[in-house]
């Protein structure tokens, strides 16, 4: 099994022995996907400090010395975490560290530039189309995107629009090693008989299909992301758990880790909204040191709520 | 000794004929109370009957919780009603009827009348009859409320289509998940 260590810094005595003993029973007991074991920091994937120790804060500024560690803060119910922080509740418990666990181990995993590999994929040049048409003037550009399932896409920049004769979820189920090509046609090329289609549409369901392939290359892992406007849910094809995600940016500016961390969801589905609402226009980057401080998504008892009125009124979940 | 059961509420709200009735027959797992009486105000809307009252409708939660759903009149003039139902709401849908003459003012009102749930965040606002009249565009509803400070999620819907109204409440639900309790 994978060992993944944890230090910690600051902790008064009580909390660092139980911080301890937490992660070993929770390592015997295989309740995390990986073993974890006690380490010292420069050998750390996580590491636990009290917000208000210097030596903490002085870790934590000085974090780009431990690239591969997450840095949570042990706060109480009302206290601040640190920018960039995970929190874990304080006093604690057994189940907020087996959270704590896995969501360092999500992290671990979480959206990065596409690789080498995956950034050859025609899927994420159709993307990389599908911004750059945005700025598109000239009325008479039209692009054919051939290889897509069953027919060709047609894309009219400056209307806005695009045409694709079959039904959309037949380009929902494109695999992500389809071979596309592009070629810039004039706009009497369009073929008749086929309804024209709001383009956000195409942006939306192309960059949702990103998702497993990691961040877009023009996002930078770790950069934070403001949403300008809502995402309009009812003409897009969409995971309804995005729409959570979207609750989550619409009050704060967060990096992609911090959304996977609240939300607790997925890599590629966070990671799909996050590529769809940026090709969208609905979600932008923006500058280092502008992310709030996050807070955890409502207490338990909210959520369960919450998810009980879901439940009633037969809100599927995705 | 009475029994307490949990009790939840939330407010539908629009203009004549934006739907509110029809939003909420959509979920209600009960038939739902209307007073809906002959329409006078022909000016106001070509409605045949309106609600002057409000609609009423349920949803059981389970272990006997329960979900109420209002939705208010529509006319300005019962504005005092609304005050008294907005008390202790959970959230508020605002249903906006894009074929009339000046829907951004008429989302106003409801903003200005609901302004504690407002504040709160705890507003959704549901944009209709789009495709027969695009103005303005859900973006120009972005600009509007940004003007004013404010990110409200809007979305284009049909409220005759239940998925429409789910997502509505979805949206509305994701949004209180957030909000301080």
């Amino acid at each position: 099994m994978v060992e993944l260590g944890i230090a910690h810094i600051g902790l008064r005595p009580p909390d660092a022995q139980r911080l301890k003993i937490t992660v070993g029973m929770v390592t015997v007991a295989g309740s995390a996907s990986k073993g974890w074991r006690m380490s010292a920091l420069n050998q750390a994937d996580l590491v636990v400090i009290a917000p208000d120790d210097s030596a903490a804060q002085a870790a934590l500024d000085n974090r780009a010395a431990y690239p591969r560690a997450a840095f949570a803060a042990l706060v109480g119910e009302a206290d601040v975490v640190p920018p960039g922080c995970l929190r874990l509740a304080w006093p604690i418990r057994t189940d907020h560290v087996i959270h704590l666990l896995k969501t360092v181990e999500a992290l671990r995993e979480a959206p990065s530039p596409p690789t080498p590999a995956a950034a050859d994929s025609d899927v994420l040049k159709l993307a990389s189309l599908l911004r750059s048409v945005t700025d598109e003037r000239d009325p008479n550009v039209t692009w054919k995107v051939r290889g897509t399932p069953d027919h060709s896409v047609y894309i009219v920049p400056v209307a806005r629009k695009f045409f694709y004769r079959p039904a959309l979820p037949r380009l929902r189920a494109m695999p992500l090693n389809v071979a596309l090509t592009f070629e810039r046609i004039g706009s009497n090329a369009v073929p008749g008989g086929v309804n024209p289609r709001p383009l956000v549409v195409l942006q939306w369901l192309v960059g949702s299909l990103t998702g497993p392939l990691g961040m877009l290359p023009w996002i930078e892992p770790g950069t934070a992301l403001r949403m300008r406007r809502w995402p309009d849910f009812p003409v897009l094809y969409h995971d309804p758990r995005h729409r959570r995600i979207a609750a989550l940016l619409s009050e704060r500016v967060s990096p992609v880790t911090d959304l996977m961390h609240l939300t607790r969801l997925d890599s590629a589905t966070v990671t799909g909204f996050v590529n769809a609402a940026n090709l969208c226009g609905y979600v932008v980057p923006v500058a280092a040191g502008a992310a709030a401080t996050i807070r955890q998504m409502g207490d338990g008892s909210r959520r369960s709520l919450f998810e009980r009125l879901r439940g009633a009124l037969g809100i599927a979940e995705a | 000794m009475a029994e307490e059961y949990e009790e939840y509420k939330i407010l539908i709200t629009g203009t004549m004929g934006a739907g509110k009735t029809t939003a909420i027959c959509a979920v209600s797992q009960m038939k739902v109370v209307s007073t809906d009486v002959h329409n006078m105000d022909r000016a106001e809307s070509a409605k045949a009957t309106t609600t002057v009252g409000l609609d009423y409708g349920e949803v059981t939660i389970g272990d006997g919780a329960v979900l109420r759903l209002y939705g208010t009149p529509g006319q300005a003039r019962f504005r005092f009603m609304w005050e008294i139902l907005a008390k202790g709401a959970l959230g508020l849908i605002v249903l906006v009827d894009n074929s009339r003459k000046s829907p951004l003012e008429d989302l106003t009102i409801y903003l200005d009348n609901f302004r504690p749930l407002v504040d709160k965040g705890a507003v959704v606002v549901g944009v209709g009859r789009t495709e027969t009249h695009p103005a303005p565009g859900v973006d120009d509803y972005y600009e509007y409320l940004s003007d004013r400070g404010l990110m409200l999620p809007v979305l284009s819907v049909d409220v005759r289509q239940r998925e429409d109204v789910l997502m509505l409440f979805d949206v509305l639900f994701s949004v209180l998940e957030l909000a301080d309790g």
